[in-house]
């Protein structure tokens, strides 16, 4: 086996599972937070692109401050969409589930209209490439697999030590406890949906200087953070730690040695399998929590 | 969430009524026998409509959205089947792309009969139906139920661009002909594809409204501690009814491959998944005629913005949106109410128990 494939392999399998974590753990947050599966989480990621294309691409701005200005504009309007919508229909989960499909829809056709369908980029901010070993890595792929990292330790700590996080804890482990010592719960759930979608707007400008991105880029990761949820077990952050890192190695290993339809194929069936025989995946508990 | 209440002729039921998810109380979907006076107004209205069409001066257009709508619809139906048992599901898009491809090859690659294939698709998705919802039941929740019927799905689209035909898929479906008698001509399909889904909807008809019906909304109602006091065992209610929806999807499938003369597994993605769960919420989540007006309104809405990419994608979503926060019963719902004969529609939406 030729080493420089595996280096390859590697960057490349991380740099997916870095994304794929980030985006889906926005979705076991909402999901353990509100007990909601959140189908607009991939228009949040589409929109984080896009919010990119236009201050990155269009109006020229800085890298640093097109992410900070597009992870804001989208979590504010997430949580605007939870208080104005959401909300309205939270007594009932599948009502919820396809009604935040609508706005997902929404999103997604929206960009569509004003951008059309073709692919669009961002310019690179960190070109040039390492040498590892025998083989030459792009640095644009670690340093997304850097900043993710550093975000996923941020956002440990915050879920952990900070009031806001540790009031996003209680509440996913009982709304109504939490509720009776004084955590404002609707807060709590907008926060919890609005910061959902800025980690997965913040995934998405992350890796937006290194792909293309199309209005429906956020059906795949959409789709990804479905099967990471479900393969580390609903509502577990390890879990999602874990099984992000599984779907980005199988994914980028059955590419290079097949192609990506059998990648795909082989993913969904491993959810299947994980579904049918550990139905709380792989860390989860059987009532799911953040 | 509304609170309007039908009045419906209640009947002891199998299930408690208890109140539904839209707050109607819930019935067992057997009306009292009186004259079906709006059943056969509509009925009527719709008739004249279908022969009317033909004649139209934009027949071939409407004819062609007609059948278009045909095949969402009868999909439509297998979806307004799982989901009386408590399930999304969005392995529709998968069963119609196995039903287009065994229909579609059979006649092709074999020279069989259309009519013939189709029934061959029908039993493939039937039995392969049964599998899948044997393993599926198992889900733990109803989040767990999208996924998997999701992943099916998947693994099906890429699964025939890999292995069959590629992404291009099959071109040179044949049309059906029977005795000489080709259906290539569109009006001659668009009568097949009306008399298709009459008789799928009035298969579900007749399956909810026999006394398996009533099981099936007893396995939605009470699933974990009454049905199984009155020897019903929840899980093979589940099964048939996934079995039945995946034959129909199956159908669909066929219905569209012959018409359109082409079948490719990127017809039969997510989107097509969620287009299915559109027209069944948008038409009434909870009627058998829910999935047909859905799909209806739906293709009607595609054509008319096809010449703006992306807007029609918008309309499903700002639908979806309106229907969830102000007509949870959809437009059949919204029609039983504006005519007052909330009675004869059958099957309210009911609420669905949560798993512990």
């Amino acid at each position: 086996m030729d080493v420089n494939v595996v280096i390859q392999t590697v960057i490349s399998a991380l740099t997916s599972s870095a994304i794929y974590i980030l985006v889906a753990l926005g979705f076991t947050l909402v999901f353990g937070v509100m007990r909601i599966v959140n189908f607009a989480h991939g228009a949040a990621y589409t929109a984080g692109a896009y919010g990119m294309f236009i201050l990155g691409t269009k109006a020229g701005l800085p890298y640093v401050v097109s992410v900070i200005v597009t992870v804001v504009v989208v979590a504010l309007a997430a949580a605007l969409i939870e208080v104005a919508l959401v909300e309205r229909t939270a007594s009932d989960g599948l009502k919820t589930m396809i009604l935040t499909l609508g706005v997902g829809l929404m999103i997604t056709g929206a960009i569509e209209v004003a951008f059309g369908a073709s692919p669009v980029s961002v310019p690179p901010v960190v070109t040039g490439s390492l040498d590892i070993g025998p083989s030459v890595v792009p640095k644009d792929r670690v340093v997304v697999v850097i900043c993710a990292l550093v975000v996923l330790a941020l956002l440990w700590a915050f879920l952990k030590y900070g009031k806001w996080g540790q009031a996003l804890r209680a509440v996913s482990q009982d709304a109504d406890m939490a509720s009776a010592h004084g955590i404002r719960v609707k807060w709590v759930r907008a926060i919890g949906f609005g910061g959902a979608a800025g980690i997965a707007a913040l995934a998405a400008t992350l890796i937006a200087p290194v792909l293309f991105s199309t209005p429906y880029i956020g059906d795949d990761a959409l789709a990804k953070s479905f099967m990471v949820v479900i393969i580390g077990g609903v509502g577990s952050v390890p879990g999602v730690v874990l099984a992000g890192l599984l779907v980005g190695f199988v994914e980028s290993v059955t590419t290079v040695y097949w192609d990506s339809s059998i990648a795909g194929i082989v993913t969904f069936s491993v959810v299947i399998m994980v579904l049918l025989a550990a139905p709380n995946g792989l860390l989860g508990r059987s009532s799911a929590r953040v | 969430m509304t609170s309007h209440v039908v009045d419906v002729p209640e009947e002891p039921s199998i299930a408690t009524p208890r109140e539904s998810r839209h707050g109607a109380p819930v019935s067992s979907g057997g009306p009292a026998r009186r004259f079906p006076v709006l059943p056969v107004i509509v009925a009527v209205l719709v008739g004249l409509v279908l022969l009317a069409i033909p004649e139209t001066a934009r027949a071939g257009y409407y004819q062609y959205s007609f059948i278009t709508a045909s095949a969402l619809a009868i999909a439509g139906l297998g979806f307004y089947l799982v989901y009386q048992v408590g399930g999304v599901t969005f392995a529709q898009a998968g069963f119609m792309a196995i039903g287009a491809y065994t229909s579609g090859l059979l006649s092709r690659e074999l020279g069989w009969n259309v009519f013939l294939t189709a029934l061959v698709a029908i039993a493939v998705t039937v039995v392969l139906g049964a599998v899948i919802g044997v393993l599926i039941t198992r889900a733990r929740s109803e989040f767990h139920f999208i996924l998997v019927t999701f992943a099916f799905s998947e693994v099906v689209r890429l699964s025939l661009t890999r292995w069959v035909y590629g992404a291009d898929g099959i071109p040179g479906v044949p049309s059906p002909e029977l005795l000489g008698y080709s259906f290539r001509d569109p009006t001659r399909y668009y009568w097949l594809a009306a008399v298709v889904l009459l008789l799928s909807a009035a298969l579900v008809w007749r399956l909810m409204h026999s006394g398996l019906g009533r099981m099936l909304l007893s396995v939605r109602e009470g699933e974990l501690h009454l049905a199984p006091s009155f020897g019903i065992r929840p899980e093979t209610y589940k099964v048939l009814a996934f079995a039945v929806a995946s034959g129909l999807a199956g159908l669909a499938g066929a219905v569209q491959a012959h018409f359109t003369n082409f079948a490719s597994p990127d017809q039969f993605g997510l989107q097509f998944s969620v287009l299915i769960l559109t027209a069944a919420v948008i038409g009434g989540v909870g009627y058998i005629a829910g999935p047909i007006v859905g799909a209806l309104v739906l293709i009607s809405l595609e054509r008319y913005l096809s010449a703006y990419p992306g807007t029609s994608i918008v309309a499903y979503g700002v639908v979806l949106v309106v229907v969830m926060l102000l007509l949870p019963e959809g437009l059949v719902g919204l029609f039983g109410r504006i005519a007052g004969l909330g009675r004869f529609l059958p099957n309210r939406p009911n609420k669905k128990v949560e798993r512990p």
